[in-house]
């Protein structure tokens, strides 16, 4: 009798540290979910959306310019931050505000990335605490889901020194928004592009 | 021959639900509590590598202590290079944040390490990228950050020095 419970027991925990290392393996490697939470990338990601964010880019170095990521908060090492990426290594990237009469750039240095918010008004990025380290970026976020649409994020390419944001469809919304976790297809161009303007109000 | 294949099919299920435990603890076990690295280079001579050249120290690296990135004066951690991400540096823990240091090399002669960082030395100045060439690293730019805890270190390196020499 003792022995049957010893065995039950010893198979559900097997069982358990048998799953719990798979989980690790798909949530370091394959990719993890996310809860945002605040306004530093408005309208991308606003506050309470849940992302997915895949780390074999990270794995194999292939983040590239453009791409919103997942980081390490250089404050706080439990804490997880989530901008976009401006310049890699070795671009060179304006550290000035708009409003500035005098523009400031620098290079970003070896082995760095240059993060910043959507939200440039509300957020604190790069721009503070200067460039963070490779080794911080945690992986690339590819999927968004809010209410009920799941949508992919486009990468986006700054020109010059205005920002400009990818919107997903706002009348795609409106037709799929009846089905719950409708996923769109990959192939969704950016449809909409918009300058980011100073009118953003801060939250 | 129908015995075959099904021995055949017995043998591939076993190997599959073998495959599908082993490999995912092994990879939990070195991501998460221990991991073995070789150490290459002079940056930490004499303690690590006092031969240099040809034997190269084998070290383990402790991961589960560090997994609230809390480290000491003077142990040994390996970090993630500042300057190349895809490169680990083994390096000393010189001072916490707060702390007051004189660098060898750096850009300021005296330094207050700023909260949230800490600086890392070789032992073998001069020839070490550390601290006094990329400034203070941060606590989570050690991702994942491996600890080596002196006792552990010395024992494993020297088992394997001693085996060496035997042969």
């Amino acid at each position: 009798m003792f022995r049957r419970v010893l065995g039950k027991t010893l198979g559900f925990v097997g069982y358990t540290v048998q799953y719990g290392c798979i989980a690790h393996c798909a949530f370091e490697y394959i990719g993890e979910f996310v809860v945002c939470s605040g306004p530093s990338m408005e309208p991308t990601i606003v506050n309470h959306d849940i992302v997915f964010s895949e780390r074999m880019s990270r794995h194999l170095c292939k983040i590239e310019k453009g791409d919103i990521v997942i980081a390490k908060s250089p404050f706080d090492p439990n804490m997880n931050i989530c901008k976009r990426v401006i310049g890699l290594e070795g671009d060179k990237v304006c550290t000035s505000a708009p409003s500035d009469v005098f523009k400031s750039h620098t290079y970003v240095p070896k082995g760095h990335v240059w993060l910043e918010g959507d939200n440039l008004r509300n957020s604190t990025d790069s721009r503070s605490y200067g460039p963070i380290p490779y080794a911080l970026i945690r992986g690339r976020v590819c999927l968004k889901s809010s209410m009920a649409i799941l949508s992919t994020i486009q990468r986006c390419e700054s020109v010059g020194s205005s920002k400009q944001v990818c919107l997903i469809d706002q009348s795609l919304d409106n037709i799929l928004s009846s089905s719950p976790f409708c996923c769109v297809v990959m192939s969704l161009d950016v449809i909409a592009t918009t300058t980011l303007e100073t009118a953003l109000a801060s939250a | 021959m129908a015995q075959q294949a099904s021995a055949g099919r017995r043998y591939l299920r076993a190997f599959v639900s073998g495959f599908f435990v082993a490999v995912p603890v092994t990879v939990t076990v070195l991501d998460r509590f221990a991991y073995v690295a070789r150490v290459e280079g002079a940056s930490m001579q004499p303690f690590l590598n006092p031969e240099g050249g040809s034997e190269c120290d084998v070290v383990l690296l402790n991961r589960w202590s560090v997994r609230n990135y809390q480290v000491q004066r003077g142990d040994i951690v390996s970090v993630m290079s500042p300057r190349n991400p895809q490169q680990k540096i083994i390096k000393r823990v010189i001072g916490l944040e707060g702390d007051f240091i004189r660098t060898l090399g750096y850009k300021n002669r005296y330094v207050r390490i700023p909260d949230g960082h800490f600086w890392i030395e070789g032992d073998h100045h001069g020839h070490s990228l550390d601290s006094n060439s990329f400034g203070p690293v941060r606590p989570s730019s050690q991702t994942p950050l491996q600890h080596l805890p002196l006792f552990q270190n010395i024992k494993i390196s020297l088992t394997l020095r001693l085996s060496l020499h035997q042969k």
